[in-house]
């Protein structure tokens, strides 16, 4: 909790603060216009949902095609149980190919098995090529926003950041900032021994991955090197190409209100004979990392729907409040606070399921309709509850005798009624400024902390009504009751 | 021990492995939480959201000439530069004159690499560029090793403009449409600053999702299907990432031209009948 | 009645009112508001003295055993009714969508709650979708903006119905704030325990509505009401914030604004 809350530093950094509604204002509303102007109309996005439904559900057997298409075409396949396995088959593939350096492309599975640590310390080169990632990588940082990882920095850092690590002259110009990332890294594309990516949808019925990006270094991370090594989270695949059709179009308006990303690589094995690009080693790695656990959870299933597009984190209003980093995990916005905490641990990261104004924002712009806000509920009442499955106790019991005692009185109105007397009793010891409770006590202080409260109205509006004949229970017409006691 | 087992899959394919992880994956979908909560039912009446209201109709599939006008909307949005052209010959000449004027020399050369492509050979770019002293390098459909394929990254690198041709047009998004095939490298398209790609009208298809059904169609196209890479391409190269602001050119080409040649026959009923790449072998 | 509404439906069966258990305890005044608007349509309204709360409190905390009860106590109260007419989204939102999930192992209760769940109604929803009226013949010469709450929007689909009724209430004059579907960082006990990010959320908002120049923020939901009010009111803006039903009600700008 406390790590969390250190982390709201963000809430007043004004710079940080205008670029998130920057971003939220530019990609939020244009992602609602771009669902509006699908062929289809915005009700694809139900469809979507059922199409992610029926693969989740299908998911062993898709996983077996497409993994079957892809060794026939001479790529590896391997299942990873959890992060400790991923990584050790990327270094063991590194090694055995004698790996010096690795592009990569943005992934946010590796970021999540921490591959670059590893990478990095068995000695091998790991350079971020998207560049977003890159600059954030360049300065010792992590990722802030899954599509756009450097939302956080301005374009004076960047170019500070530049300056020192890329010895440019010092400018802030983005076109001349993007170049010298260009030139810097065209070098380690020609150099580099080995590609890694993720998986942005893997498509059974064909046996291939599809990877999306707009700046064109996921195609050379996998058209240059000797070895290319995708990793995806398993649950990132479809059944057919006509799926693709719809998730892909999809995922382009989500992520960035586009109608198609700018480049979109379909990639079902190694090089062929005769042909002059892509790598003379396939990797293909599916991680699980405690998926499995989500999947049996029909409560949270529907999480693994995601497509990873980020729309919920252009709309979310907290989200532009604490920013990324916030969220302790790869995965931030809406889609984090429900991820995180399922695979770290509920209690762990109950800020996470606690933190959000549930406002719904996220699902409306999701672009296969995830139940976001259902899902955090299902989290808090774990956290209240306590969940066997999920093998934790209640985070806190005095709340739930607590709200036992209040569920005993809101059965009952004249209990009701006595306990709104005793609260206005109560309120009297309050102290007031122009009428308005200006401080609370404990566990209320946190609204008094910016906000007045208006006390209790002297008599509750049902007491006026149940004191007339029942026959004509209406409650006495008077205009802009305001009364207090 | 974990790391030993997982470094010791030589290939990766380890059955036993597989059968365990897919077999996690079995029992997951039968364990007894999957029934609880019933999401399905939370998910099925609540009609998210204001955005809601009102759905258009599907475009029609369109006709060759509603396919170019879309065709040019799309490509206008996305800064591509297109012309189109009622001859080869005319499409290589404006290529040419384009490449003469942006095509800067590199270490004092000025090259263009070209795939082996009959349409594009038609194009005749190696003679119509020989008095602008720039040369022309066709790619080869050859076997190669590590080796020689840096080698050719290294001359591609030398290029400034990368010519090729496509195997379909998306008309809605611009997209062109290119399979792996020998001789046809897909690194053309992205290592040099710019790339020019050549097209007949016929190659149009109307969007992504007839693209997607003709590839899993049974017919002649789909038997084919995505080959080992499939590469889709919309405009240019871009990113946002600096302060959100547009640059075109991030780590492939700055600039797209596309070149759409018309004599085809454009009276073709059918896109997809027509939308065969006669043009390769 | 005036010859405003001579067209307006009459003597229907009754409508039961559920009144929002924060309108109750703070906003009386609301809850008269919507007394009279339904005198003036002629409709008979009936309010059940038993009722309490919906369970939200609890709900959204996760206390789903405890909101069950409170929600138990609710469908004995209402089920009944012909309709249920609630000034306020996110009470509406948790009968139509939360106790389908909340009654889920229990099929008893769960046809019970469904079948309330269909004649349960939000105020500008049941005026304008269900009767079809949307002059009600309030007036109130007054310079508003609308605050979308979020339950109403996002929950219930509704955002057009409201705007419609404070359209047809003369001598108003409606300004679009800035971002009005955002968050104004309310959700309940989300702004006692993250205030930081509770308050920065709400100042957004209050920044928004200051910049339309307005007079008044009108809204549907009493949480978000008070959320506004409270900050505007610790800040000592001049900002009058007013539940749809108090204007709707107005027969002019005294009615809703004092000195
Ligand atoms: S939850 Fe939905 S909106 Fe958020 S990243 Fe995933 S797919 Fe995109």
């Amino acid at each position: 909790m406390a790590e969390v809350r250190r982390r709201y530093r963000t809430i007043g950094d004004p710079v940080l603060q205008g670029a998130l509604a920057n971003l939220q204002h530019r990609l939020g509303p244009a992602a609602a216009a771009a669902y509006q102007a699908l062929p289809e109309g915005p009700a694809l996005r139900q469809r979507a949902h059922a199409i992610r439904a029926k693969a989740i559900a299908d998911l062993d057997v898709l996983l077996a095609e497409l993994a079957d298409r892809i060794t026939r075409r001479g790529g590896h396949v391997f299942f990873a149980a959890d992060a400790a396995e991923a990584v050790a088959y990327c270094l063991e593939t590194a090694r055995r190919h004698r790996v010096k350096l690795a592009v990569k492309g943005k992934s946010m599975v590796t970021e999540e098995i921490g591959l670059n640590a590893a990478l990095t310390a068995a000695g091998i080169e790991t350079v971020e090529t998207d560049l977003g990632e890159y600059i954030v990588q360049l300065a010792g940082e992590h990722p802030s926003h899954i599509i756009a990882p450097a939302i956080h920095k301005t374009r004076a850092e960047i170019g500070r950041l530049f300056a020192a690590k890329l010895n440019i002259p010092l400018t802030d110009d983005p076109p001349t900032l993007t170049r010298a990332a260009r030139r810097a890294l065209r070098k380690k594309f020609l150099t580099a021994d080995m590609g890694i990516t993720g998986v942005n949808l893997a498509c059974a019925a064909t046996g291939h991955i599809a990877l999306l990006s707009n700046e064109g270094n996921i195609r050379m991370a996998t058209t240059l090197p000797r070895v290319h090594v995708a990793f995806m989270g398993m649950e990132r695949i479809a059944a057919q190409l006509t799926d693709h059709d719809i998730l892909l179009r999809l995922l382009a308006r989500g992520a960035a209100a586009q109608k198609m990303a700018g480049y979109i690589s379909y990639i079902g094995g190694p090089r062929q004979p005769g042909h002059t690009d892509g790598p003379e080693s396939f990797h293909l790695v599916i991680v699980d990392n405690g998926r499995s656990r989500i999947l049996a959870d029909r409560t949270f299933r529907e999480i693994l729907y995601c497509i990873r597009c980020a729309a919920c984190l252009n709309v979310c209003p907290v989200y532009a409040k604490i920013g990324g980093h916030a969220y302790g995990s790869a995965y931030s916005g809406p889609l984090g606070a429900v991820l995180t905490p399922l695979m770290k641990g509920i209690r762990r990261a109950s800020d996470l399921c606690l933190g959000e104004s549930l406002c719904g924002a996220c699902r409306a712009a999701c672009p296969v309709d995830i139940d976001i806000p259902r899902m955090l509920l299902a989290l808090r009442s774990c956290l209240a509850e306590g969940d066997r499955y999920w093998q934790i106790r209640p985070l806190n019991p005095l709340a739930g005798r607590l709200c036992d005692i209040w569920s005993w009185i809101v059965s009952d109105r004249r209990r009701y009624d006595a306990a709104l007397a005793c609260a206005r009793f109560c309120q009297l010891l309050l102290p007031r400024k122009n009428g308005m409770l200006h401080r609370l006590p404990p566990p209320f202080s946190g609204w008094t902390s910016s906000r007045d409260l208006e006390p209790l109205a002297r008599r509750p509006f049902l007491r006026r009504c149940s004191r007339q004949p029942r026959r004509h229970r209406e409650a006495p017409e008077s205009g802009a009751d305001r009364n207090r006691s | 021990m974990k790391r030993l087992k997982a470094a010791r899959t030589e290939t990766g394919a380890d059955p036993v492995q597989r059968h365990r992880f897919l077999n996690r994956i079995r029992s997951a979908l039968n364990h007894p939480n999957s029934g609880r909560g019933a999401p399905a039912a939370a998910h099925a009446t609540s009609k998210a959201g204001p955005h809601h209201q009102g759905a258009a109709g599907a475009r029609p599939c369109g006709r060759p000439e509603e396919l170019l006008q879309r065709l040019q909307e799309a490509a206008a949005e996305l800064n591509i530069h297109l012309s189109l052209h009622d001859s080869p010959a005319s499409a290589g000449r404006c290529m040419a004159a384009m490449i003469t004027r942006k095509a800067p020399p590199r270490n004092g050369r000025r090259e263009v690499a070209i795939w082996r492509h009959p349409l594009v050979a038609r194009l005749e770019l190696p003679q119509r560029l020989a008095g602008a002293a720039i040369t022309c390098r066709t790619t080869a459909a050859a076997d190669r090793t590590y080796a020689t394929r840096r080698r050719f990254y290294r001359d591609l690198e030398a290029a400034a403009v990368g010519v090729t041709s496509a195997d379909y047009c998306l008309a809605d998004t611009a997209t062109l449409v290119m399979r792996s095939r020998p001789g046809q490298p897909r690194s053309v398209s992205l290592l040099p600053d710019i790339h020019a790609a050549v097209i007949e009208a016929g190659q149009l298809l109307p969007d992504f999702s007839r693209l997607c059904r003709l590839l899993s169609s049974g017919a002649d196209e789909g038997k084919r299907g995505l080959t080992h890479c499939m590469t889709l391409i919309s405009g240019p190269s871009k990113t946002a990432d600096i302060e959100a602001v547009m640059v075109e050119g991030a780590h492939g080409p700055r600039a797209l031209y596309l070149y759409v040649i018309l004599a085809a026959p454009i009276d073709a009923p059918q896109p997809e009948t027509s939308g065969k790449p006669r043009t390769t072998s | 009645m005036t010859g405003a509404h001579a067209k307006l439906p009459k003597a229907r069966h009754p409508v039961s009112f559920f009144v929002p258990c924060l309108v109750d305890a703070f906003h009386p005044g609301v809850a008269a508001g919507v007394v009279t608007v339904f005198k003036r349509l002629g409709i008979p309204l009936d309010c059940p003295p038993g009722q309490t709360c919906c369970g939200q409190p609890a709900y959204n905390s996760g206390y789903r055993r405890q909101a069950r009860r409170a929600a138990q106590h609710f469908v004995r109260v209402f089920e009944n009714a012909d309709a249920v007419v609630c000034p306020s989204g996110s009470c509406v939102q948790m009968v139509r969508h939360h106790y389908r999930l909340l009654f889920a192992d229990s099929p008893s209760w769960l046809a019970r709650s469904r079948r309330l769940a269909e004649r349960t109604f939000e105020l500008s929803e049941y005026l304008v979708d269900i009767l079809g009226v949307k002059a009600l013949g309030a007036r109130c010469t007054l310079r508003l903006t609308y605050l979308d709450s979020c339950h109403l929007l996002y929950g219930l689909g509704i955002s057009r119905q409201p705007r419609q009724l404070i359209d047809h209430v003369r001598g108003t004059v409606r300004v679009e704030m800035r971002d009005s579907q955002r968050c104004c960082g309310f959700g309940g006990a989300f702004a006692v325990r993250y205030p930081e990010i509770s308050s920065a959320m709400l100042a957004d908002k209050l920044d928004n509505i200051a910049a339309t120049g307005a007079e008044a923020v009108v809204g549907c939901d009493i949480g978000c009401l008070m959320h506004i009010a409270g900050m505007a009111r610790r800040r000592g803006l001049a900002l009058h914030v007013l539940h749809i039903a108090q204007l709707l009600a107005a027969r002019g700008r005294g009615d809703l604004i004092h000195g």
